[in-house]
């Protein structure tokens, strides 16, 4: 493994490379610095810029937003008081009562020492766990895999949106069209409607631009979202120094909302949006001065900012181990490395493991890229951000997902079929339906499908052909996790009624 | 619209989607309706306790639950800008992405200005489009080499 880490950091090293590093990390802090922008936004905006590219130079630019993305995300939320991307929530609640006292300059290096704190130790997570994760995944057979594909969606029915018969619902949805298109065993065209450019399914890095982008240009439209007054300060001198010590000093609310962060990104579907808020929870219930939280203390930036781009290493996990996005930005990925003509899994560790380390070192390089890039031009760049207007800005997101969606194939009927899946995506928020479930159910399908009726053709020794999904101790492993998360809910429910009745 | 009014309507739709795909099944082979059949089974049997759930006393409860701020929306722009999508999307078939994307970005932006009658608000968003429209062109088929669409009666006459 030392030798592929060491290939992976050289490989970074090229000025080519770090180009790139720096290019997607500057990007993806514009793109998180504008509120409403999501990170699964930017990086499907960003997709067609790599294209053309080689698919190390692909990943190393993505990884980079994706990272810078994140980060971005805190200087809204500190100098507008509104989180740039879902990911930042919490980061206003202390964020910005600084930023009001006129500490906007301790605020925002705060962020940035815990978010390249929790960048770096969210990809030695991805670095030294996925190799051992991958070896236990290459066991996998059929069965589990088809369990996996269940795990992925109750989890994510149930940690990312507020109803879970909502979310397994969507989840569904998102399997059922999945299979429109040749079947994967068997080659039956199915429900295409008599349409040609169906019978290869739907193109899913298509269908993820539609359903993540144009739902946010169409509500941005619907809101009237009006550029907000940001909150200046000036620079001073000492103060990197101060908040350096002050951050390092408690390295307890660091590290636990690191693990925090990567813990939340390695379960499939749940992301920085969870993770950020967790983490302040945690904090704020292991600070001796819990009161403190929300009025401006820099503890409450440190473990959110910490939290949540840990998610961006940790939810990388298991995409490369199972083939399974640990966070939505991570579907966009997935999708890049299918084009890239790679399959996500174990595989990778095996087959391209020159690639698949390069990528994971470049997302630590992009951490520390944030640090001057932050402190130096965050104030900047946020002031430039927070002024474009929805005017320019919405049909500006739609030129970049017209020319997302068309790269791909050259084919018009995908802008179209884009087109559609965001309006659909709107509709279908505004009906209860949050996108995360669907499109993770899009990319599990295809996994699920090809692992049942793998498992049923294997299943044909037994009188049951089914038998075959419960005989293997590693399936019940999964069978009792899929339970757990199933239930997982319900218990969040009954829990207050079994303490009210102790007391 | 309340969130009983919500549910009833997502599970008709979703539940019509679902009809509309089983009245397509017309498998060659044993293996292709395996995977979709029990899908179609399990939404349909979700959407149905969705629209039952509606009806019951818990519908009330998640009603009452609903804290959704009530903020001024702008349904008609929105539709507007819907339909402009369409249109953009139409036009790049014929006239290419640089034109359509001028044209209708232009448009758009003008739509949704404050003061649309100002000279310099038409100006702005002819400036703005073509030069964003310019800059997309270069960056991505001059140095990316990315492929735009291009417009199938421009490419015939030019």
């Amino acid at each position: 493994m030392l030798h592929y880490i060491v290939e992976g950091l050289l490989n970074v090293l090229t000025v080519k490379n770090l180009l790139l590093v720096f290019a997607g990390t500057v990007s993806g802090m514009i793109v998180g610095a504008m509120p409403g922008l999501t990170a699964v936004m930017a990086l499907a905006l960003l997709v067609p810029f790599t294209y053309t590219m080689d698919p190390t130079s692909g990943l190393v630019t993505l990884g980079a937003v994706y990272m810078g993305c994140i980060y971005g995300g805190a200087f809204s939320a500190i100098l507008i008081n509104t989180p740039g991307t879902p990911s930042s929530i919490g980061t206003t609640f202390d964020g910005y009562p600084m930023a009001k006292k006129g500490q906007g300059e301790e605020a925002i290096i705060t962020a940035t020492l815990a978010s390249v704190f929790g960048g770096i130790v969210g990809v030695l997570a991805l670095i030294f766990l996925s190799p051992p994760l991958a070896e236990v995944a290459l066991k996998f057979g059929p069965a589990e895999y088809f369990w996996i594909g269940v795990f992925g969606l109750t989890i994510v029915s149930s940690l990312v949106t507020g109803s879970f018969l909502k979310g397994i619902t969507g989840a569904a949805l998102g399997v059922l069209i999945s299979t429109i298109g040749i079947a994967p065993i068997g080659g039956d065209v199915r429900f295409t409607f008599g349409l040609p450019s169906l019978q290869g399914g739907v193109e899913l890095i298509v269908a993820l631009i539609g359903l993540f982008c144009i739902p946010e240009v169409l509500n941005m439209v619907l809101k009237d979202v009006r550029p907000q007054e940001v909150v200046d300060y000036k620079k001073k001198k000492g103060v990197f120094m101060k908040v350096f010590k002050y951050v390092f000093s408690r390295p307890g609310n660091l590290i636990r909302s690191s693990i925090i962060g990567t813990v939340v990104g390695i379960l499939p579907g749940a992301g920085g949006n969870i993770a950020n808020l967790v983490a302040y929870n945690e904090a704020k219930r292991a600070s001796k001065e819990p009161e403190r939280f929300g009025t401006g203390i820099p503890d409450g930036i440190v473990a959110t900012e910490a939290a949540n781009n840990a998610v961006v290493g940790g939810g990388i996990i298991p995409l490369v181990t199972l083939g399974i996005p640990g966070a939505p930005p991570d579907a966009i990925l997935y999708g890049v490395l299918m084009l890239q003509g790679l399959r996500p899994g174990a595989e990778l560790f095996k087959e391209r493991a020159d690639i698949t380390y390069t990528f994971m070192i470049s997302l630590a390089v992009a951490a520390i890229v944030m640090m001057p890039v932050g402190i130096f031009g965050g104030r900047l760049l946020t002031r430039f951000v927070s002024k474009v207007p929805t005017r320019f800005l919405a049909p500006g997101i739609v030129m970049f997902t017209i020319i997302g969606s068309y790269a791909i194939r050259n084919n018009f009927m995908d802008v179209l079929l884009m087109l559609l899946f965001g309006v659909l995506g709107f509709g279908l928020r505004r009906l209860g339906y949050h996108p995360a479930p669907i499109v993770l159910g899009l990319i599990l399908g295809p996994i699920m499908e090809t692992g049942l009726v793998q498992a049923y053709l294997i299943g044909q020794k037994y009188t049951v052909p089914w038998k075959i999904l419960f005989v293997n101790p590693l399936s019940w492993v999964i069978i009792v996790l899929c339970i757990l998360s199933f239930l997982w809910p319900y218990y969040g429910k009954i829990k207050p009624l079994f303490q009210t009745n102790k007391r | 619209m309340s969130v009983r009014t919500r549910d009833r309507l997502g599970a008709l739709l979703l539940l019509g989607f679902v009809g509309v795909l089983w009245v397509q099944r017309d498998y060659l082979t044993p293996f292709g309706g395996i995977f979709p059949d029990r899908v179609m089974i399990i939404l349909a049997a979700l959407l149905l306790l969705d629209l039952v759930l509606s009806f019951t006393p818990y519908a009330s409860l998640k009603e009452e639950k609903s804290e959704e701020k009530r903020i001024k929306t702008y349904p008609v722009k929105m539709a507007v800008v819907t339909v402009s999508l369409f249109l953009w999307v139409g036009l790049i078939k014929y006239f290419g992405f640089a034109l359509s994307s001028i044209v209708v970005f232009t448009g758009i932006s003008w739509y949704l200005a404050d003061k649309r009658r100002k000279i310099k608000t038409v100006v702005n968003s002819i400036l703005v489009a073509v030069a964003l429209t310019l800059l997309i062109v270069v960056v991505f088929e001059k140095i990316l080499l990315v492929p735009l669409p291009k417009g199938e009666l421009l490419s015939r006459h030019l």
